[in-house]
């Protein structure tokens, strides 16, 4: 099935579940019927033995002894893959123990152009987040542009209605900026209500530039040609491959004077090549110098400069350090980094 | 503002209908059109293009669910705009989502004809009602509105698999 039907067969579903899945609502899960009605007695039994261990081992003590603040922190780092990995990229900062309001900055971290922090706000009621999902506003050092802050996942775990308090997620760029300079960033809910400012420190990026000895020959499934790899800007939470191929004016270039027949051929093609660059990239492999491995995510977007393409490619985690990189394996070749 | 005010305005030619639907729904909108777009001049522009979609349809259209009405067209022109770009500013992660659903639904079942197509859109909404919220939530957010999150890989695996199953059991599949 192509994708062109996928699209059109999802795309015709009722306007109901459209409308219903705009705005998650957790009042939905504790009624759902069948929920409670298909589960076994078996089932129930292995959920109440599950619950009381959890709770025998102390599992749940962020959840329930835990400020939000750092519970959050917790949440973060596990959602990000972060668990037990140490990235210089990744910053956690000292939160209060108790549930606070206000602006309180919880992580940041630096990829080379953008600078991502993860801070709670509070006060945020249920109707400002019955208007939208994301009714966090922020804005830079004082100035008058407010754009929208990114609610850190669904409301049901970015929110927490016991401390009104909402978890986000603001980048903006650094060009021009060094490490240590400081950034105030102004929040407010729905344009309205001001709920303060926190001053954040741009951090290091951290990142490493490998060039290969040899470029490594791969093969265009498009036009055959070769492709040299010829080396990967490791960044503290993204891979920035460097490829060498005389197609990329094809597949990157302006062609909008093709016709429709050559724009149809070229878009699929575009969609060949883009597939394959992510086999490749899913196929590869960082080892630390520990042990440990990393993998990646298909790209994000690529910058084009004259026969240079340059993948924007994230890790299976939010961040790594870069500097215990030892090894890269590609098409099942180990490649040994100093 | 209650959804059928807005559409009152519309249907009186206020500008301020625009207005309303932005701070209602501009949020949905933006969030539709950027899983799908990776630019965001292009997610603008997709917005204002959406306004003047609703603009120039209500009146005469006069839809029962506003959000679902204005997410559609989102939707497809955030589509078209995709479908045009080169590859420096495609989004590998929208092809992702096509593919996965794609690969539930073998090409055993390509669909050849329009109303083969209808057919297979009806049992998909029929599998729908069949799910609990939080799967159909998941499911919507991730092959509708094309959104990301890893938090929900394993659930979506299952529900695939049921549609994968549901189609078979429905000799929709070979």
């Amino acid at each position: 099935m192509t994708r062109e039907q996928v699209w059109d067969i999802i795309g015709d579903i009722d306007d109901r579940f459209i409308a219903e899945a705009a705005q998650y609502d957790p009042k939905q899960c504790s009624r759902s019927p069948e929920r409670i009605g298909v589960m076994s007695k078996k089932r129930i039994i292995t959920f109440a033995l599950a619950a009381a261990l959890i709770l025998a081992l102390g599992v749940t003590a962020y959840a329930i002894g835990m400020g939000i603040h750092r519970q959050r922190q917790a949440e973060m780092r596990e959602n990000f893959g972060m668990g037990g990995s140490d990235a210089p990229a990744y910053q956690e900062y000292t939160v209060p123990e108790e549930n606070t309001s206000g602006v309180t900055l919880l992580s940041t971290i630096n990829n080379g152009g953008n600078q991502r922090i993860i801070v709670n706000v509070s006060p945020i009621t249920r109707d400002d987040l019955a208007l939208t999902q994301h009714p966090v506003m922020f804005s830079l050092d004082g100035g008058q542009t407010w754009e929208q802050a990114m609610t850190a996942g669904d409301e049901n775990s970015a929110y927490d209605a016991e401390s009104q308090t909402l978890t986000v997620s603001v980048m903006f760029s650094t060009e021009g900026k060094q490490p240590g300079e400081e950034i105030t960033v102004l929040f407010n809910v729905n344009g309205s209500l001001n709920l303060g400012s926190i001053t954040v420190k741009v951090t290091d990026p951290d990142t490493r530039l490998v060039r290969f000895p040899e470029p490594i020959t791969l093969t265009n499934p498009v036009t055959e040609k070769p492709v040299s790899l010829i080396g990967v800007e490791l960044r503290g939470n993204q891979a920035i491959w460097m490829l060498e191929t005389e197609d990329a004016a094809y597949f990157y270039g302006d062609h909008s004077s093709d016709s429709e027949t050559d724009a149809k051929l070229r878009q699929d093609n575009i969609v060949t090549w883009i597939n394959w660059l992510d086999e490749q990239f899913r196929a590869m492999k960082l080892t630390f110098a520990d042990g440990s491995s990393c993998s990646f995510n298909g790209h994000d977007f690529s910058d084009v400069d004259g026969n240079l393409v340059r993948p924007h490619v994230d890790y299976d985690r939010l961040a790594i350090d870069v500097s215990q990189v030892v090894s890269i394996e590609i098409n099942g070749q180990t490649y040994t980094i100093r | 503002m209650e959804d059928r005010q807005i559409i009152n305005l519309f249907y009186e030619r206020s500008e301020q209908a625009i207005e309303e639907l932005d701070r209602k729904y501009g949020a949905a909108v933006r969030k539709t059109a950027a899983n799908i777009l990776r630019r965001t001049q292009d997610v603008e522009e997709c917005t204002n293009d959406t306004w003047l979609g609703v603009w120039n349809t209500i009146p005469p259209q006069n839809p029962n669910s506003l959000i679902s009405y204005v997410c559609r067209i989102a939707r497809n022109l955030a589509s078209v705009k995709y479908r045009s770009s080169t590859a420096r500013k495609r989004n590998g992660q929208y092809d992702l989502v096509l593919d996965e659903l794609a690969e539930c639904i073998p090409s055993t079942a390509d669909v050849e004809s329009e109303l083969e197509a209808k057919e297979l859109s009806a049992e998909v909404n029929r599998f729908l009602d069949t799910l609990g919220y939080e799967d159909r939530f998941c499911f919507v957010r991730r092959y509708w509105y094309a959104g990301n999150s890893r938090r929900i890989s394993v659930r979506l695996f299952r529900t695939r698999e049921r549609l994968y199953r549901y189609l078979k059991e429905e000799g929709l599949l070979e």
